[in-house]
């Protein structure tokens, strides 16, 4: 008998589950990501190079500034320039922002009430008041951080390839400090508590995937390493990584050497947690967790460590920024023919956009690799391994295990079908 | 008077619904922060998968609809959603004009697709339109994204009874509210004059010339705004301009033709 859930709720945009069932008892269940075609890499040939970031901006709305940033350092790679250290500071205050909310979001709104027992965050307001209104405080402070820099907080409006078309003014860097300063205890509360969450008994080692800086937690400039031993440029891996398309699918599925592997907070934390600063690192440790650590579930509180450690980081690049003059230096951009490829680390893994132009700035190819498409095939793994392994579970309580599965993924459907 | 009575007698019952999109509009409703609160105060929320695991049927008082209907089973879902709601929004410049995915119709589809998926053309995936060439369409919240203002603004009002406020002049009248600099003078290629304003003018308030997300203003005078904008901007490049977001609103099919017979 085949039964399907036409919506797995709380994630960013429509996915369903198809479950085979024999006797009562489930025997494998099929994913798939149920949003049409946008073919925003199509619609992107012909524009201008300018135009790209804000365009490539709108494949998501939750993780829009990383998209449009992504896209920026591609493109000047392509044409061959470099911006001055206020520019590239305020583009790492907009990434950090977005890690703060889009794992506020995933973390307290979309996960957790699975693990407290409530319907949604909006139903949870009652019962835990004090987490709801940190969980909000935290969402707007993101918000609020892209707003000031980037000028919206959906989509940004300032950023663009060669620097910024207007600066945040000093008053409001200090006063985002101010709040980041305020927020980071009870954020750090929250991170303990999710740690301390009971996490579904699950473990499958696969290969974790994430930018690897050896000065710095990367998610802004780096190679693409493995976990199993595996650096490159980022530039070189978008030639080894496939994208399988399926005919039945919008979405496509990532492969490596040949198998499924993972992008997300789990792998960052796998590769690099030594360099998590201030207290983030201090929460890994007296979590009940070790790492690195195989079980997908725990990417949600790896997600909480992120936005610790991405607050204080954000501290101290706002002191940096006004300890100097804020000023940037616009440099001249020479028209011409090329080729780039950019990666940045997105709240759900790893990005990579590729462009090339032609003489007159004109975009004549392009290539854009989301987390959720890299991450389909291991998800589907750890789905058939989950279910394997619970074969003698009552099907209700199988399948509401497998959504929490595919949760702890955070996946973004709009991302992956772009 | 009352506000539109609500169909269970009590509160009003509202649903969020997702189509194709990049789902920021419905994530504007998260975004509201503190009026997130006070809205669930004033109504019920009874559909918005992207939040809540057990999510009603109709019947609706309010639908806000985000995103473009690309799959058959999506186009299914809009006609559902409309026959059991009383107001149905658009929310966003998807569903309002086709978004940014609308400019594939400057495209050929079959080769979009092959590009896109590597030689693979048979996706079950719907042509992208705006929902009003699918359903009746009450209200359109543009933009992209979709303002939170004129989110607040929509339920307010239908539960005071009265209709939204929502702006139907220009960008440039809040710009001179603002005493913003004006972009045009500077030879930038600002859209603010023919674009519908309501998001606050964000763009220009930052020196950025108004992209026109928010799709045309009512009688907008194209001609004369594209002898003005091609000042700062080539013809081609103020074309790509347009096609960018609202490229299906009706008042640029014209502009649009004149320039498919040029190249």
């Amino acid at each position: 008998m085949k039964i399907k859930l036409e919506h797995v709720t709380r994630i960013e945009g429509h996915a369903s589950l198809t479950v085979m069932l024999t006797e009562g008892k489930v025997h494998s269940v099929r994913l798939k990501y149920e949003e049409g075609a946008r073919l925003f890499e199509g619609l992107l040939r012909g524009r201008n190079f300018f135009d790209a970031p804000t365009i490539a901006s709108r494949i998501c709305g939750v993780c829009p500034s990383v998209h449009n940033i992504t896209a920026i350092k591609a493109m000047e790679q392509a044409l061959g320039v470099s911006v001055d250290p206020v520019t590239d500071k305020l583009r790492r205050l907009m990434i950090l922002a977005q890690w703060i909310q889009s794992h506020t979001l995933h973390a307290f709104f979309l996960a957790l009430p699975d693990y407290l027992g409530a319907e949604s965050a909006i139903s949870m307001a009652s019962e835990h008041p004090d987490e709801v209104e940190v969980a909000l405080a935290l969402k707007k402070l993101g918000n609020d951080m892209v707003f000031v820099v980037g000028g919206r907080a959906v989509h940004p409006i300032t950023t663009r390839v060669g620097g910024f078309s207007h600066l945040p003014p000093v008053t409001r860097l200090a006063d985002l400090r101010h709040r980041l300063e305020e927020a980071l205890p009870p954020a750090m509360r929250l991170a303990r508590l999710t740690g301390e969450l009971d996490m579904p008994d699950f473990s499958r080692k696969t290969t974790y995937l994430a930018l690897v800086d050896p000065d710095e937690y990367a998610y802004y400039t780096g190679e693409v390493c493995s976990s199993e031993g595996y650096c490159s440029t980022p530039d070189d891996f978008c030639s080894t990584l496939r994208e399988v398309v399926r005919p039945d699918s919008t979405a496509k599925a990532g492969l490596h050497e040949g198998r499924g592997f993972f992008t997300g907070a789990l792998a960052r934390i796998n590769l690099s947690h030594e360099l998590l600063t201030g207290g983030a690192g201090s929460i890994l440790r007296d979590s009940p967790h070790s790492f690195p650590n195989y079980n997908t579930f725990l990417n949600t509180f790896c997600q909480t460590v992120e936005l610790v450690h991405a607050m204080t980081e954000s501290v101290r690049l706002i002191d940096e920024l006004l300890a100097g003059d804020l000023v940037t230096k616009t440099p001249e951009i020479a028209v011409r023919a090329g080729s780039g490829v950019a990666a940045t680390e997105a709240p759900r893994g790893t990005l990579y956009h590729a462009y090339t132009l032609d003489d007159e700035g004109l975009i004549v190819d392009d290539n854009i690799i989301t987390p959720t498409a890299q991450n389909l095939t291991n998800l589907e793994d750890d789905i058939d391994l989950f279910v394997e392994q619970r074969h003698d579970w009552e099907a209700a309580r199988l399948i509401e295990g497998i959504e929490r599965l595919v949760r702890s993924y955070d996946p973004c459907v709009s991302c992956a079908t772009h | 008077m009352g506000g539109l009575s609500p169909a269970s007698g009590g509160r009003l019952r509202v649903g969020i619904f997702s189509l194709t999109s990049d789902a920021g509009c419905q994530l504007e409703f998260l975004n509201l922060a503190d009026d997130l609160l006070a809205l669930v105060r004033a109504v019920d929320i009874v559909h918005f998968p992207m939040a809540r695991t057990f999510n009603q049927n109709g019947p609706f008082d309010i639908a806000f609809v985000d995103g473009v209907p690309a799959r058959p089973d999506e186009l299914a879902l809009l006609q559902e959603v409309r026959r059991s709601t009383k107001v149905l929004a658009a929310l966003g410049s998807c569903s309002s004009f086709g978004g940014v995915p609308a400019a594939q119709h400057f495209h050929d589809l079959g080769d979009l697709k092959k590009y896109v998926y590597r030689g693979m053309e048979d996706l079950d995936t719907l042509e992208v339109f705006p929902i009003s060439r699918y359903v009746r369409v009450d209200l359109q919240l543009r933009g992209c994204p979709a303002s939170k203002w004129e989110i607040m603004e929509t339920v307010t009002a239908l539960i005071a009874g009265r209709l939204p406020q929502l702006k139907a002049y220009p960008q440039c009248v809040d710009c001179k509210i603002l005493e913003n600099r004006c972009l045009l003078l500077e030879g930038l290629p600002c859209l603010g004059p023919i674009t519908r304003a309501g998001c606050g003018v964000v763009c220009p308030s930052v020196g950025v010339p108004c992209d026109g997300c928010r799709g045309p203003t009512e009688e907008p005078n194209l001609t004369s705004a594209i002898e003005i904008l091609t000042r700062g901007t080539t013809y081609p490049d103020l074309i790509r301009k347009f096609q960018k977001f609202c490229s299906l609103a009706p008042e640029y099919q014209e502009m649009f033709d004149r320039w498919r017979g040029l190249v």
